[in-house]
């Protein structure tokens, strides 16, 4: 695969070039996908989602001029998608509080607190949510969650300290 | 040390990115309340971490640029569509405009005369091919059935 730099690619992606967008599909699909799968209600659904950034960005890409960052501009598309996704399938997300685990039973009382912690988040703002699923994906540290958002990172610091913070308290 | 003081030091002392002081560390010795906020910090923490999605599919590149060839294939055959459609309208617009210029009446009566002699073709035509009307029928009916199979099979989502 080819390796161009992101402007470059971004122009032969524009031409119609497959190979150039494979590359682009290559270097967010991490991203995108990860994502998608934190921030959508229905994980069977992660596929398609991230599927239909992807597609959108193929269809944006005439349209994007380059003045904010690609991977801020895939963070809003990512976003967006998963608004859309979620306001056309509105579910029950209440969270029950947490429930101090026996010692017998600590391995399902974490896959309980998983199950609840997914509701929680989807209970957050939209901003937090999408803070809180890019932090934790393994590669996106503050300073390229700053870069990325475009704002910076004492407040990306400050915003996920404030989304933990009312996990926490939907939580317990 | 109050307990407020401490409640916007919990989070960045689980993500570990905070080393508590003495004080800090004393009052949650002592406070079970933040303490035990402490600990939901922590196991919040840890399952934020640990909850990572799963490995990408393999085939979920070229599932993209599937769905991407696709869009560009129907939104060419969109601009085929309203090309056409936009020849077909001219052509009318040409022809409405050729009748308009030249003598209406002159040819009203010329198309009138043209007619007369295209059904006596006609007649005759439909005289010759009488016998064989069976056959004809079957052949419109085959070539139907297979351009209503192109339709089909065109209109099929493939993955």
């Amino acid at each position: 695969m080819a390796d161009f730099d992101e402007a470059t690619l971004i122009e032969r992606c524009r031409t119609g070039d497959d190979i150039a967008f494979g590359e682009l599909v290559e270097r967010y699909k991490h991203l995108v996908y990860g994502m998608v799968w934190r921030l959508t209600t229905d994980r069977s659904r992660t596929d398609d989602l991230a599927q239909d950034v992807f597609l959108k960005i193929y269809r944006g890409l005439p349209y994007f001029r380059g003045e904010a960052r690609l991977s801020t501009w895939i963070f809003r598309i990512v976003s967006n998608v998963c608004a859309q996704d979620r306001s056309h399938r509105r579910e029950e997300t209440s969270a029950s509080p947490v429930r101090e685990p026996g010692r017998d039973d600590v391995a399902f009382a974490e896959l309980e607190l998983r199950d609840r912690l997914d509701k929680a988040i989807a209970q957050l703002p939209e901003n937090y949510r999408v803070l809180i699923a890019a932090h934790y994906l393994h590669e996106v540290q503050y300073e390229a969650l700053a870069e990325a958002l475009d704002i910076p990172v004492g407040t990306v610091k400050t915003h996920l300290y404030r989304a933990k913070r009312r996990l926490r308290e939907l939580l317990q | 040390m109050m307990c407020r003081e401490v409640a916007d030091l919990i989070e960045p002392i689980a993500a570990g990115e905070l080393e508590p002081t003495p004080d800090v560390r004393g009052h949650f010795e002592t406070c079970p309340s933040c303490a035990l906020m402490l600990a939901t910090a922590r196991r919040l923490e840890a399952a934020l971490v640990a909850h990572q999605p799963p490995p990408i599919p393999d085939r979920f590149v070229a599932a993209v640029l599937h769905r991407v060839r696709r869009e560009r294939w129907r939104m060419e055959r969109n601009v085929d569509l309203i090309f056409n459609v936009a020849i077909f309208v001219a052509l009318l617009i040409v022809v409405g405009g050729v009748l308009a210029l030249v003598d209406v009446s002159g040819v009203v009566s010329a198309s009138s005369d043209a007619w007369v002699g295209l059904s006596a073709m006609g007649t005759q035509v439909a005289r010759q091919i009488a016998p064989a009307i069976n056959t004809y029928i079957a052949a419109a009916g085959l070539l139907l059935t297979a351009l209503g199979m192109w339709w089909w099979a065109e209109r099929i989502p493939y993955h």
